[in-house]
C-alpha cells in the first residue's frame, strides 16, 4: 500500500457566474520518502491539488469525487478535528511566498510551540527545545535567540527556512511544498531547495513539490507530474520525462527552459496561454496551443493512457514514443 | 520609547499650537470685550484709552502671545454669563460628559467585539445576517433621532426610564462628581449613552467584521490552518490580533466623533455636560466659554490620539517605539 | 447601443438580481423626484408666509381626530401644512447633501492627485493635515464655524445665505476622505507601467494625472460618493437639529425635526415623525445603495491555482 494514494480527484469552485472545475480526475500515488514533482502553468490547479490533500479548500471549492487515501485513511472523509491532527502533524506544508506565511504578530517562538502543543501533550519548555533542534536543522544561525524575534526581523530566506522548520517539527511522513522557492533570490533559491532536497533524503520525508518550473523538479523529484487545464497530462520517472516527453505541452516546457535555448536566441517559449477554466476548448484542452495537432484533437479529448512506466493524455504518444 | 514620544509630543504640540490660533482668532473676531466691560455708555474716548489700557490695540501677534501665557497658566478668560473663570465653568461640567462617554464606550465594547467577530467567521449565519443589517440601519439613523426616539419610547409611553438630566451624582476622589455610582445615577445613563453609542457601535461592528474577514484570507491564517491548529487559536489570537490592529487606528477617530456627538445626545436630553454648555455659550455668544470649550476639547483630542498611538505601538511589533517608524 | 453594452454588463445583471438595490435606488428616485417637483405638486408654498394662518397650528394628520382634510399629513406648530413643508425641505437636504459633497470631491480629488503622485514633502505634508482634519471631525468643525460665522452677521444675513455656508462648511471639512481614496488609488496606479510608458512619451505630469490617472480612480469614487451624500445630509441635519443650519423659515428635514421636538411631549408626534421617517429612509437607502456598489466593485478574487 502506498503511503498516499489520491484517486479520481474533482474540485469544483461554485461561482456566481456557475461552476467551475478546478481538478478533473487527478490520480497518483506517493511511497515513504518518495520525492514528487507537480508541475504546471498557474492556474492549472497545481495548488488546488495540493489544498485538497488536505481538505483545505476554501469556500466557493468543494471536493466533489475521489479519494486521498493516507495510510488507507481516506482524509477527505474525514471529520474536523481528526483531520486537524494529520495537518501540520503527519502531512506539513511549505508555501510560497514567506513574507506572508508568517503572522506579524506573533513571535517565531511562538508559531513553532504553538503547532507541537497543537497535536502533542508536550510542556512549552520541551517544545521550545524541539523548536531550537530543528531551527539548527534548517541550518539558522544563534537558533535561541531567533524565538523571541518577529517574523519582520528576519530576512525573506531566513523566514522561509523558518517555515521548513515549523513544517518539520513534528517529523511529518509527507512534506507538500508550494513554489517555496518562487518568492526568494535566485541565489538563494538554490540554496533553500537544497536543504529541502537534503532534509528529506535525512529525515526519510516524502515530498510533493509543486512548482512552474521544470528545471527545479528534475534537479530534487524522482517523479513528475505535468498538469494542464486541471487535469493530468503526463506522469512518470522524472529521469524519462526529462528526456523523452510524449506530451507535446511537457514537450514545450522543457524546450522552454534556458539551458535548452542557444545563447543570443529567443526563449523557445509555448506560443499563445492556457484557457481559463471556465471555457476549456473542446477536445484536448491543449490544441490550439499545440504544434501537432490534428482534426482528432478538436474533437475527442485524449484520455490518460498507460504507456510502459508512465502516463500520458495525448493521440499521438505512440509516435513521440517510437521515435 | 522615549525618542517616540518626544516625537508625538512635539506633533501634539503643534496641533495644540493651531488650535489655540484659531481659537484666538475667533475670540478677536467674536463680540467686543468693552461693551462687556462698560457697557453702551460711555464716550468714545473713555473707550479708545480703554482699549490702549487693555492692549486690544496692540498687534494680533502681541495679544496672541498674551493669551497664550495666560492660556498654559489655566487662565482662559473669563465667562460673560456665568462670571466666572471659563476653565472653572467647563471643569464643572467635564464630568457629566465623560459619564456619558464612559457609558457609551461600555455599549461599544460590549457588543462590537462578539458581533464583529461572530458576523466574519459565520458571514452566513442568520445572526450575522442580522447583524449586519441592523448595523447599517443603525448607522443611517441620525443620534438626535436615537435620542429622541428613546425618549418617546422609554420616558413618554412606557415611562420606565428618566427622559432628561442626570439624576443623583457621588462625589469621587474628594471633587471628582459622577453619576455611574449611584443608581439613580445610572437610570439617568442608560437613555443617553444608549444613543451615543448608537452610530458608533454600529461602524465598529462592521469595521471589525470587515478587517477580520480580509485577514481571515491572509496566508498566513492559511499556514495556520495548515499547521493544523485549533480554529479558537486561529480565530481569536492569529486573526484577531491582526484585526485589531487598524481598529485601534480607527477607534482613536471614533473618540473623537463620540466627543463632537455628545453636544447632539446632551442637548436632547439636556445632559449638564460640556457639549450642552457649549451649545448655550453659542446661543449666548459667551465667546470666553466657546474658546475655552475648543481648547479643552482639541486638547483631548491630542491626548487620545497619543495615547492610541502609543497602544497601537505596543500591540504591533513591526512598529518600532525607538527611533522612527 | 449604449443600452445594449449596459445591458450586458456586470454591474447591470448584480442590480437586476439584488432585490436591496433595485428598491433603494427607486426609493432614492422618487424622494428626489417628488422634491424636485415640490413646487407644483405641493398643495402649499410652505416659504410664503401668507399661505398659512396660525389658527391651523398642530392638526393632526388624516386618520387621527380632529383632522382636517385639507392638511394630509396635518400641520405644524406656525400652521404650515406638513406635506408641503417635508417636500421641500427634502430638496433643500438632498440639495445641500449633493452640492457638499461635490465640493469635497473637487478638493479631495485634487489634493490626492497631488499628494499621490508627487509624492514626497508635499505628500506627508498634506495627510498629515488630513489626518488632523479628520479627527477633528466634520459636525466639530461645522458646528465651530457656522456658530462663529452666525455670531458675526447677525441672524437676518445668516438666513439669506444659509445654504451656502452650509454647503461650503461640509465640503470643505470632509475633503480627506476623497483625497485619501485617491492619494491611495494614485500611488497604486503610479506603479503601472502605463504611467511609465505616459512619462516615457514625453506628457506632461498634468496630462498624466487628468487623462490617465484620474480615470483610473473612478470606481472607489463612486462607492465613497454614494455615502458621503448620506453623511453630508445627517450632518446637515444635526446641524439644523442644533439650530445652526437651515433657519425654520427655509426648514431642511432637519429643522424640521428640530422644530417639531418639543411638540413630542405634548403628544403632536406628526411634526417630528414624518420629517424623521423621510430622512432616515433616504439615509437608509443612500447607504444601502453604496453597500451594494463597494461589493460590486471590490469582487473577491478567487485564484484557481
Amino acid at each position: 500500500m502506498a503511503l498516499l494514494e489520491v484517486k479520481n480527484l474533482d474540485v469544483i469552485f461554485k461561482l456566481r457566474t456557475g461552476d467551475v472545475k478546478a481538478i478533473d480526475n487527478v490520480s497518483f500515488t506517493l511511497e515513504k520518502g518518495e520525492r514528487l514533482g507537480i508541475v504546471g502553468e498557474s492556474g492549472a490547479g497545481k495548488s488546488v491539488t495540493a489544498f485538497a490533500i488536505l481538505n483545505l479548500i476554501s469556500k466557493p471549492g468543494k471536493i466533489t469525487n475521489g479519494q486521498v487515501l493516507f495510510e488507507g485513511r481516506d482524509l477527505a472523509s474525514l471529520d474536523d478535528e481528526q483531520i486537524r491532527d494529520i495537518r501540520g502533524n503527519q502531512i506539513s506544508m511549505i508555501f510560497q511566498d514567506p513574507m506572508m506565511t508568517l503572522n506579524p504578530v506573533l513571535t517565531i517562538g511562538n508559531q513553532m510551540v504553538e503547532c507541537l502543543q497543537a497535536h502533542r501533550n508536550i510542556s512549552k519548555e520541551k517544545a521550545k527545545e524541539i523548536a531550537i533542534e530543528k531551527l539548527k536543522a534548517v541550518q539558522i544561525p544563534s537558533a535561541e535567540t531567533r524565538l523571541d524575534q518577529y517574523p519582520h526581523e528576519l530576512s525573506g530566506g531566513m523566514r522561509q527556512r523558518v517555515v521548513i522548520a515549523i513544517a518539520l517539527l513534528s517529523d511529518p511522513a509527507i512534506i507538500i511544498a508550494d513554489e517555496p522557492t518562487t518568492a526568494l533570490d535566485v541565489t538563494i533559491q538554490a540554496e533553500i531547495l537544497e536543504l529541502l532536497l537534503n532534509l528529506c533524503k535525512e529525515f526519510h520525508v516524502g515530498l510533493i513539490l509543486i512548482t512552474h518550473d521544470l528545471g527545479v523538479v528534475s534537479q530534487v523529484t524522482e517523479k513528475i507530474m505535468v498538469m494542464y487545464a486541471g487535469a493530468v497530462i503526463e506522469q512518470g520517472p522524472t529521469e524519462q520525462i526529462i528526456h523523452q516527453p510524449i506530451h507535446p505541452y511537457t514537450q514545450g516546457l522543457i524546450n522552454a527552459l534556458p539551458q535548452q535555448t542557444i545563447p543570443g536566441q529567443r526563449l523557445n517559449q509555448i506560443k499563445g496561454v492556457m484557457p481559463s477554466l471556465q471555457d476549456i476548448p473542446q477536445g484536448c484542452a491543449f490544441h490550439p496551443r499545440c504544434e501537432y495537432r490534428q482534426e482528432v484533437c478538436s474533437q475527442q479529448r485524449p484520455t490518460l493512457t498507460q504507456y510502459a512506466e508512465r502516463l500520458s493524455a495525448c493521440h499521438f504518444s505512440q509516435q513521440f514514443l517510437d521515435k | 520609547m522615549i525618542a517616540f514620544l518626544i516625537r508625538r509630543l512635539g506633533q501634539a504640540l503643534v496641533v495644540m499650537f493651531v488650535i489655540s490660533l484659531l481659537s484666538f482668532s475667533i475670540q478677536d473676531e467674536l463680540g467686543d470685550p468693552l461693551r462687556e466691560l462698560v457697557g453702551q455708555s460711555v464716550s468714545e474716548e473713555t473707550r479708545q484709552q480703554l482699549r490702549d489700557e487693555l492692549g486690544l490695540n496692540d498687534p494680533f501677534l502681541t495679544q496672541y502671545w498674551r493669551f497664550l501665557k495666560k492660556a498654559v497658566r489655566g487662565d482662559l478668560g473669563t465667562s460673560y454669563f456665568f462670571k466666572r473663570p471659563a476653565l472653572d465653568v467647563i471643569l464643572d461640567k467635564l464630568p457629566a460628559t465623560i459619564d456619558l462617554v464612559i457609558g457609551a464606550t461600555f455599549w461599544i465594547l460590549l457588543f462590537s467585539v462578539p458581533v464583529g467577530v461572530f458576523a466574519a467567521i459565520r458571514p452566513n449565519h442568520w445572526f450575522s445576517k442580522l447583524a449586519m443589517g441592523l448595523s447599517i440601519i443603525g448607522i443611517s439613523i441620525p443620534v438626535f433621532l436615537t435620542a429622541i426616539f428613546l425618549i418617546y419610547l422609554f420616558s413618554v409611553e412606557l415611562g420606565w426610564m428618566p427622559s432628561y438630566g442626570r439624576g443623583e451624582t457621588a462625589i469621587l476622589f474628594g471633587d471628582w462628581e459622577t453619576a455611574l455610582l449611584t443608581a439613580d445615577g445610572l437610570k439617568h445613563l442608560v437613555l443617553p449613552s444608549i444613543s451615543l453609542a448608537s452610530v458608533i457601535l454600529p461602524l465598529f461592528v462592521r469595521m471589525i467584521r470587515s478587517e477580520m474577514m480580509e485577514v481571515l484570507e491572509s496566508e498566513y491564517i492559511k499556514f495556520a490552518w495548515a499547521k493544523g491548529l485549533k480554529r479558537r487559536r486561529i480565530w481569536f489570537l492569529h486573526a484577531f490580533k491582526n484585526t485589531l490592529l487598524p481598529v485601534i487606528t480607527v477607534g482613536g477617530v471614533q473618540i473623537g466623533i463620540m466627543v463632537a456627538y455628545t453636544i447632539l445626545t446632551e442637548t436632547v436630553f439636556q445632559w449638564p455636560g460640556m457639549g450642552f454648555m457649549f451649545l448655550e455659550a453659542i446661543n449666548r455668544v459667551d465667546t470666553p466659554l466657546i474658546v475655552a470649550y475648543l481648547i479643552v476639547v482639541g486638547l483631548i483630542f491630542v491626548i487620545v490620539n497619543t495615547i492610541v498611538d502609543i497602544i497601537y505601538g505596543l500591540v504591533n511589533p513591526t512598529v518600532k517605539l525607538i527611533g522612527k517608524k | 447601443m449604449y443600452w445594449q453594452r449596459i445591458k450586458s454588463s456586470a454591474a447591470y445583471y448584480s442590480f437586476t438580481h439584488n432585490r436591496v438595490a433595485m428598491v433603494s435606488a427607486l426609493v432614492v428616485f422618487i424622494i428626489c423626484a417628488l422634491s424636485a417637483l415640490a413646487p407644483i405638486i405641493a398643495p402649499y408654498d410652505p416659504w410664503d408666509l401668507t399661505q398659512f394662518d396660525i389658527m391651523d397650528s398642530e392638526i393632526p394628520p388624516i386618520g387621527a381626530e380632529q383632522a382636517d382634510e385639507r392638511f394630509m399629513l396635518g400641520t405644524d406648530a406656525m400652521g404650515r401644512d406638513m406635506l408641503s413643508t417635508i417636500l421641500y425641505g427634502t430638496g433643500i437636504s438632498i440639495l445641500i447633501g449633493v452640492f457638499a459633497t461635490l465640493l469635497q470631491a473637487f478638493i479631495g480629488i485634487t489634493v490626492g492627485l497631488f499628494a499621490g503622485y508627487f509624492g514626497g514633502r508635499l505628500d506627508s505634508f498634506l495627510m498629515r493635515v488630513a489626518d488632523v482634519q479628520l479627527s477633528f471631525t466634520t459636525l466639530m468643525v461645522a458646528i465651530v464655524i457656522l456658530a462663529v460665522f452666525q455670531a458675526t452677521v447677525g441672524l437676518d444675513f445668516y438666513e439669506d445665505y444659509a445654504i451656502l455656508v452650509i454647503v461650503l462648511v461640509i465640503g470643505v471639512a470632509e475633503w480627506p476622505q476623497y483625497a485619501r481614496t485617491v492619494r491611495a488609488c494614485v500611488l497604486a496606479e503610479k506603479e503601472k507601467e502605463y504611467v511609465d510608458a505616459a512619462r516615457v512619451i514625453g506628457l506632461k505630469p498634468l496630462q498624466i494625472i487628468y487623462r490617465h490617472i484620474l480615470p483610473n480612480t473612478f470606481s472607489p469614487l463612486l462607492v465613497i460618493s454614494t455615502v458621503q451624500v448620506a453623511n453630508a445630509i445627517i450632518t446637515e441635519a444635526a446641524l439644523s437639529f442644533l439650530g445652526l443650519g437651515m433657519p425654520v423659515t427655509k426648514p431642511s428635514l432637519g429643522s424640521l425635526i428640530r422644530n417639531g421636538f418639543e411638540f413630542i411631549f405634548s403628544g403632536s408626534w406628526w411634526i417630528t415623525a414624518f420629517p424623521s421617517l423621510i430622512l432616515i429612509i433616504l439615509i437608509l437607502s443612500l447607504n444601502l445603495l453604496g453597500d451594494w456598489l463597494r461589493d460590486l466593485l471590490n469582487p473577491k478574487m478567487y485564484s484557481n491555482d
